[in-house]
């Protein structure tokens, strides 16, 4: 399977640009130390929430708070002291895009892992148990697919109280319909199967059934789905930062450092680098998982074999 | 068939119900005090004590779960609330059933029901002019790709799309504003400059040799311009279309292309396609007559998918082009939590969804004569 990836030139492509966002996410204390360095190390390694429950103080570790020199309101361009620029405020620009890496990695994955199982779960549940179990998850799901995605992303985030851990509730709180519904279909395609007759003759229970026999054949479409999703997610909170629903003004958050953008919408033209490199930093992480997604789907779907 | 549609139909009341209660359900996330700052205008708050507050929550149910009866409000334009304050489901509920009331939006300082109807010709225009080409260009380079297999049109093709997709509709309208906008100055932002605005609403300040003699038809300012004659105002408004309309199809673009390229290359494979050549019929006929009519027909459930798409679309980029339109209006409600002007959105949205994907369920079955409603 990774053979077939790294043959097909657009796959390799994404690999390689999630490597090398892996790099800058991992690297990002090297690429872009904090003017006060964090101390213990370990801080820049763990979530905050992590360390503070065994007891380290973590308070003084400020890394992704980008740092501002001074406070003037115009963004400067590209210089030597700051080689992509400054937003609005004076934030370093290349400064917030490293660290925002390591946002956008933390946002998709957190939201697609807890999507994902969350998914699963009530679609596998809902699809194996059928009868009235089926028609109230199903139901419940139809209403949160037809409640649109971002305003409801919107509406729950204003009521939590602006912030990226908003966000992130808010997206997994409506994120979830899609992957019960794809989930719910496949599980109604295999349950009646002779292996899982096989296996309920031989006294296997409920869950065993489902997470051993069922899921496992009925898996991979979710890992496509999760995988495009990836993108899509970090797209949509980004979407909602820079409507002004973010983290505080200066949290290295790719969608936060856009959101400037909307205050010189008549000026863009002469502050081009607020736009445009916080922009494709976002554009690469979404396109490197598509491609991703994409060469999943062609691989996993046997019927577009041949095709490519 | 009519059934299928009438129960179809008779699902919307109950989905409208359920994503309409979801809203109120997630209001409990708050504090009373805190739902009730929703509905109470500003200035008045001030003046009250805290026992005033206390008997307002109480008169209105606001301590109250929501799924819980409290006392009907009705029509209360006391001063108090904003006109018609319903914070509890029940009696949001009343007041459309018994006065047809949708309540007081906040955000255009006028009722709901009117405040949508306002926004609903600038976001039609929008819509009508961005799925047009969207289809026709998207549907035959997807067609050209599959044909082209594997050669470079195709990588080309693919690439493009791809990129489209990942493409995060801000971030593209911000780059097309830099560049058409801020660098050459040639599409502004808005939806009308101030002139034609002037002409078009008929206000009393402006030139006076214009006033009240420009008609509202239709509300779709590219219409309703030609219908009066007025040329200028015509070429304006197209002026600040063509951003908004580039930016909402090119995402939605890049779907109907994938969607389009990879249903060709199944069908073409098929064997009534071998057959098709086999009779020696010429190759373009082959593409159109036999290929690209079964071909399309996921083309045709995936529009549904992009309208549902073009909900979400609309909001960023009417924001991003300052375009008074629906989704404008949906996003600066739901930021600043005016909840009357929410639930009035999302039961149009709703609506627009269920009949949306009911008429492409009917299409399909016309495109695809196996398809059976039942």
């Amino acid at each position: 399977m990774i053979k077939k990836i790294l043959r097909n030139p657009l796959s390799f492509a994404g690999c390689f640009i999630l490597i090398i966002f892996s790099v800058v996410a991992l690297g990002a204390p090297f690429f872009a130390p904090p003017e006060r360095p964090c101390t213990p190390a370990v801080s820049y390694w763990l979530p905050g929430w992590a360390l503070s429950a065994f007891g380290v103080d973590v308070s003084n570790c400020k890394a992704y708070t980008i740092p501002h020199d001074g406070r003037w309101p115009d963004p400067k361009p590209p210089s030597d002291t700051h080689l992509l620029g400054t937003t609005a405020g004076q934030y370093d620009i290349l400064y917030g895009l490293i660290w925002g890496t390591r946002t956008a990695f933390s946002v998709g994955i957190v939201v697609v892992l807890c999507i994902a199982s969350l998914g699963v779960f009530l679609g596998s549940v809902s699809g194996y148990f059928g009868r009235w179990v089926d028609e109230l998850i199903m139901r419940v799901t139809e209403v949160f697919l037809s409640f649109p995605f971002l305003i409801a992303a919107i509406v729950l985030t204003s009521i939590l109280g602006k912030g990226l851990d908003k966000i992130m509730i808010a997206l997994i709180a409506f994120g979830w319909p899609t992957y019960a519904r794809l989930v719910r279909g496949d599980i109604l395609a295999v349950k009646e199967r002779e292996y899982v007759q096989a296996a309920r003759a031989t006294g296997a229970g409920h869950l065993r059934i489902i997470f051993r026999h069922i899921l496992p054949n009925t898996i991979y479409p979710v890992f496509v789905l999760a995988s495009l999703d990836m993108g899509a997610i970090v797209l949509t909170a980004a979407a909602l930062s820079f409507l002004g629903l973010g983290s505080e003004v200066g949290f290295a958050d790719w969608g936060q450092m856009i959101s400037f953008a909307r205050n010189f919408i008549t000026e863009l033209g002469s502050y081009w680098w607020t736009v445009v490199y916080p922009g494709l930093a976002i554009v690469f992480f979404v396109l490197g998982w598509n491609l991703i997604g994409d060469a999943f789907r062609d691989i996993l779907d046997p019927r577009m074999s041949g095709s490519r | 068939m009519a059934s299928f549609i009438l129960r179809r139909l008779l699902l919307l009341p109950l989905i409208a119900f359920g994503v309409t209660l979801l809203i109120f359900s997630m209001l409990q996330l708050l504090t009373p005090y805190q739902r009730l700052s929703l509905y109470v205008k500003d200035s008045a708050i001030q003046r009250y004590t805290p026992e005033q507050l206390d008997q307002l929550i109480t008169l209105h149910g606001l301590d109250k779960p929501v799924f819980l009866p409290f006392q009907f409000g009705g029509k209360d334009c006391s001063g108090i609330c904003y006109c018609s304050c319903t914070p509890q489901y029940l009696s949001w509920l009343g007041n459309i059933f018994l006065h047809g009331n949708l309540g007081w939006s906040e955000t255009d300082k006028m009722p709901v029901s009117k405040a949508l109807l306002s926004r609903i010709p600038a976001t039609a225009e929008l819509a009508i002019l961005a799925i047009l080409p969207l289809i026709v260009v998207g549907i035959s380079m997807g067609i050209v790709a599959s044909v082209n297999h594997n050669k470079p049109i195709d990588h080309v093709t693919r690439l493009l799309s791809i990129t489209g997709y990942a493409f995060p509709t801000f971030v593209f309208g911000l780059l097309v504003l830099l560049i058409f906008y801020g660098e050459l100055g040639w599409f502004p932002p808005g939806r009308l400059s101030n002139w034609a605005s002037c002409v078009v609403n008929n206000d009393s300040f402006c030139d006076a040799s214009h006033v009240a003699s420009y008609v509202n038809y239709t509300g779709l300012n590219i219409l309703d311009t030609l219908l009066n004659g007025r040329f200028d105002i015509f070429l304006d408004s197209l002026r600040h279309l063509i951003l908004p309309v580039v930016t909402l199809s090119y995402v939605s673009w890049a779907l109907i292309v994938r969607i389009t390229r990879s249903s060709m290359l199944e069908t073409l494979r098929q064997d009534y396609v071998t057959v098709a050549r086999a009779k020696g019929q010429r190759e373009d006929v082959v593409i159109r007559r036999h290929a690209a009519r079964n071909a399309l027909i996921p083309v045709a459930t995936i529009s549904g998918l992009v309208f549902a798409g073009w909900l979400g679309g609309v909001v960023i980029t009417e924001t991003i082009f300052n375009y008074r339109g629906l989704g404008k209006f949906a996003a600066d409600a739901a930021i600043s939590l005016d909840i009357p002007s929410v639930l009035g959105f999302t039961l149009l949205a709703t609506s627009l969804l269920v009949i949306m994907n009911l008429i492409v369920d009917l299409l399909y079955a016309v495109i695809d004569p196996r398809v059976r409603m039942d």
